[in-house]
């Protein structure tokens, strides 16, 4: 077999493109920092036109792009956010001061101080999704402080959480063998004789005697506010305060709680939600701090005259407790205590 | 005085076409018989398509049979795999207002309120990411490291 003629030399081919050039700015990308970074500042900037549009009006709708102004941005509206919306936890958040007294001062400080590269990289680290969810000031009584493995992190404890904790210790121990329990009786027994400095108090506190374990637990506390023993106003309340067990997130939450949560948020808010939302949750604050005052108070009280308000704390709690024994309903000992549809309660009898 | 027509000449040969190059076999050579002898030196004729034909040399008309090569792309097997890993970058343009505003906000003319407006936020996060981009060199490259695999394999393409 030969090859009867040897191919032309290859085909001239007509010069053409497979693929026609695109126009450059159909290639246009973005690097993932820069896209972060502006997409977490002009969501700043839309979050003050919806929540606060007159200041958005004044301050922001006319200034130019930057950096440095977008991070000026997200600190503005936080310190707003702050004042009214819902109260943040510390007065800075993810790297922002807040400036409560004056929301355009992160605008100032940004945009004339910030370079520009910092102020980037601020808008677009893991730190800026923390810009969205709000870490709100929460009231709660702090398990870290009494709790045995963390007692060391805090030793000699401040006089103010022995003052603060001593209550609730004492609260704690009577309520250990119900469903209330926050630890158990020989917890706070060891407890309060490793960290109540007022060995009378401490020994008080530890060989007192826990309430039974059926014990109607809102029937009591309701007990103890609409009739509460003198001197004790809200005694109830304090109780349900103390055990953690009010139902409002803001009472029943400690701020180390709330620093130390990851994905499995404790109290599930971000920006976005509605200002009818935020009313709500602030008012829920807000009446958290009341519940928290009126626990610190009692609790300065106790650390003051020990042996007397101790004595009458026990007796007035146990007295109640005899007095509601027959409640039956079934959710009485599981249930959170909400002291406010009473509270509203009494208020209507009194302005009758 | 009549002329009698030219009896027409069957030619004992045949002519075989493979790219390009021609080649005269016995006619009566089957195309099975054909490939069997080609493949050695044109390992694409075991799966090219023959294509029957004719050619007149000297007067002489010729069977042809041109082997045509099925497309198949070197390093077929492998090519899936590997253009599963590389990212998919969306080529369409983005519109010439947000392309303008984009070129604004670089060069800080842009107000806030004219981004919000043109909801940029929402065509920025649509752009491709500098770093999903994959140069032509980058892939030729990689192409070119892969092993050349049998004609059957890019056949089965």
């Amino acid at each position: 077999m030969r090859p009867t003629r040897f191919a032309v030399a290859r085909r001239r081919s007509r010069r053409s493109r497979v693929v026609t050039p695109a126009d450059a700015s159909a290639l246009l990308t973005i690097d993932a920092t820069d896209r972060k970074a502006l997409c977490t500042g002009l969501a700043f900037a839309a979050l003050l036109g919806r929540h606060f549009p007159g200041f958005y009006q004044e301050h922001i709708a006319a200034r130019k792009i930057s950096y440095s102004t977008l991070l000026g941005v997200a600190g503005a509206f936080l310190s707003l956010a702050h004042t009214q919306l819902l109260a943040l936890d510390a007065d800075r958040v993810g790297g922002l001061l807040l400036a409560p007294k004056d929301p355009t001062e992160p605008l100032k400080i940004c945009g004339g101080y910030y370079d520009s590269s910092y102020a980037k990289n601020d808008l677009s680290n893991a730190a800026a999704a923390w810009l969205f969810t709000p870490r709100p000031r929460v009231y709660g009584l702090g398990m870290e402080v009494v709790a045995p493995d963390n007692a060391h992190r805090h030793w000699p404890p401040k006089p103010s959480a022995i003052e603060r904790h001593a209550l609730a210790l004492l609260i704690w121990r009577l309520f250990s063998d119900t469903r209330w329990s926050v630890l158990g009786d020989a917890q706070v027994a060891e407890l309060a004789m490793a960290r109540v400095g007022k060995i009378d108090l401490a020994r008080q506190i530890a060989t007192t005697r826990p309430l039974l374990r059926e014990t109607p637990l809102r029937a009591l506390c309701l007990q103890l506010d609409a009739d509460p023993p003198a001197g004790m106003n809200q005694l109830g309340t304090i109780i349900a305060y103390a055990c953690r067990r009010t139902g409002n997130a803001y009472a029943d939450t400690s701020q180390a709680e709330v620093r130390q949560q990851q994905d499995n948020l404790i109290i599930d808010l971000d920006w976005h939600r509605s200002a009818a939302h935020f009313a709500r949750e602030r008012d829920d604050q807000q009446v958290a701090g009341k519940w928290a005052g009126a626990y610190s108070r009692l609790a300065g009280r106790l650390w003051k005259t020990p042996a007397l308000l101790a004595d009458q704390l026990i007796v007035a709690v146990a007295a109640a407790a005899l007095a509601v024994r027959e409640h039956d309903d079934d959710t009485d000992t599981t249930s959170p205590y909400d002291p406010r549809p009473l509270i509203n309660r009494l208020h209507e009898v009194r302005t009758r | 005085m009549t002329t009698e027509p030219t009896p027409t000449v069957t030619p004992p040969t045949k002519i075989v076409i493979v790219s390009g190059q021609e080649f005269s076999v016995p006619a009566t050579a089957t195309i099975d018989e054909l490939r069997q002898h080609l493949a050695p030196m044109f390992p694409d004729v075991t799966t090219a398509t023959p294509t029957h034909g004719k050619k007149t040399i000297d007067g002489v008309e010729y069977v042809t049979i041109e082997f045509v090569k099925r497309a198949g792309t070197k390093g077929a097997s492998e090519l899936v795999p590997l253009l599963a890993t590389i990212p998919a970058l969306r080529l369409s343009p983005p519109r010439s207002a947000v392309l303008d505003l984009l070129s604004r906000v670089r060069n800080g003319t842009c107000t806030i309120a004219e981004a919000l407006d043109a909801d940029l936020a929402a065509s920025i996060a649509a752009l491709p990411e500098s770093s999903l981009r994959i140069s032509g060199a980058t892939l030729c490259a990689q192409l070119d490291s892969l092993s050349p695999v049998a004609a059957a394999d890019a056949a089965a393409w």
